[in-house]
């Protein structure tokens, strides 16, 4: 008997718990905040998207893109049709572009390998790493591992390394 | 003897009392904020100020709903900008409370009251763009329909259920389509208009 006690007990439960949720959706009314602004841009029109124009900097080529952004938050890249260079195209790299925004695994501060794992350290400690690693006169090679880099990026590169 | 499981009705219900009351303290059956539950929010903003004793257009701070799926919290600067020049009420507490924010240009934490579920598509801008701008009704009726009467109110209150079988009642009365015009249509009543 006590497991069909048990087994009834269980779709009782569930019944009525999902029979309570019933007439009442906004279950969350009350929790959640409500995204607002100080002092906005006049065309920031939330829930509304804004068409930016940019360009994509996963690779050498510089597609022209439009990016959706809505509310603060890039959504969508696309080719930019206007483009020259890629005539309204946009290649998966491109599309994945987003994922420097959202995926768990992004850079979001530096880290260093300490005993074979990455460890956050603030700036300043990394900055100074890297100044003592390269002003090493016994350090070796150096290694630079970088995005392909344009314009006032490059200088430093090309400078100092 | 057998003890069968309706043999004792009482007990029945005790049961079900207790799985429903231990559901609803352990969190597992949400209570949710029913018609007038009072949320309580960072400034209590008086909405029988402005709307009612100042006559206040909703729309005028809450721009963003004749063209967008929100209405929209209106940003500090709106609030700010008549403030900054109401000698009046310069002292009051709440008003206090506002210029902190802005002196910090911090957006106030406003809860959400009429929260719809994510897989449900609401877009003030067709409602506000149809009953204000196209058929003319007034705007605490047309707000007013869905948010209650807010020029009652201090902060808002969430005074209907907003669920689905509540918005279909509505989506299925026949309305006029313009001002004068004898054509008439009711709301859309098939699933991906509102559950894309």
């Amino acid at each position: 008997m006590e497991r069909r006690d048990f087994l009834r007990a269980l779709g009782l439960g569930g019944a009525s718990a999902s029979l309570g949720a019933c007439g009442f959706t906004s279950i969350e009314s009350g929790v959640e905040n409500v995204q607002s602004y100080v002092n906005p841009e006049e065309f920031n029109v939330p829930g509304v998207g804004i068409y930016y124009a940019s360009t994509c900097t996963q690779c050498e080529a510089r597609c022209g893109i439009i990016g959706r952004v809505r509310d603060g938050r890039v959504l969508k890249l696309e080719g930019n049709v206007e483009s020259g260079l890629s005539g309204g195209k946009l290649c998966g790299l491109g599309q994945a572009a987003v994922q420097h925004h959202y995926n768990p695994d992004r850079l979001r501060q530096p880290l260093l390998r300490e005993g074979g794992e990455l460890k956050p350290v603030p700036l300043e400690q990394a900055m100074k790493v890297l100044q003592q690693r390269t002003q090493d006169p016994k350090a070796g090679r150096l290694g630079l591992l970088a995005g392909p880099l344009h314009g006032h990026l490059r200088v430093p590169r090309g400078s100092y390394v | 003897m057998k003890r069968r499981p309706f043999d004792s009705i009482p007990r029945l219900v005790a049961r079900l009392g207790a799985i429903l009351l231990s559901g609803a303290i352990f969190g597992l059956i949400p209570l949710p904020a029913g018609a007038g539950d009072k949320i309580e929010q960072p400034i209590e903003f008086p909405h029988d100020v402005h709307a009612n004793k100042m006559g206040i257009n909703c729309m005028y701070c809450h721009t963003y709903a004749r063209r967008s799926r929100v209405s929209g919290i209106p940003p500090l600067r709106k609030c700010i900008g008549c403030h900054q020049s109401i000698e009046s009420v310069k002292d009051k507490p709440r008003i206090k409370k506002l210029f902190e924010y802005w002196e910090k240009q911090e957006a106030i934490p406003f809860k959400k009251v009429h929260d719809l579920p994510d897989f449900v598509r609401f877009s003030h801008e067709r409602h506000i763009q149809r009953f204000y701008f196209q058929l003319g009704r007034p705007v605490e009726e047309v707000c007013g329909y869905c948010h209650g009467d807010v020029r009652s109110m201090t902060v808002a209150e969430k005074v209907m259920p907003l669920t689905m079988g509540w918005c279909i009642d509505c989506h299925k009365k026949d309305h006029p389509v313009a001002k004068g015009s004898g054509e008439t249509s009711h709301g859309p009543n098939d699933c991906w208009q509102c559950h894309k």
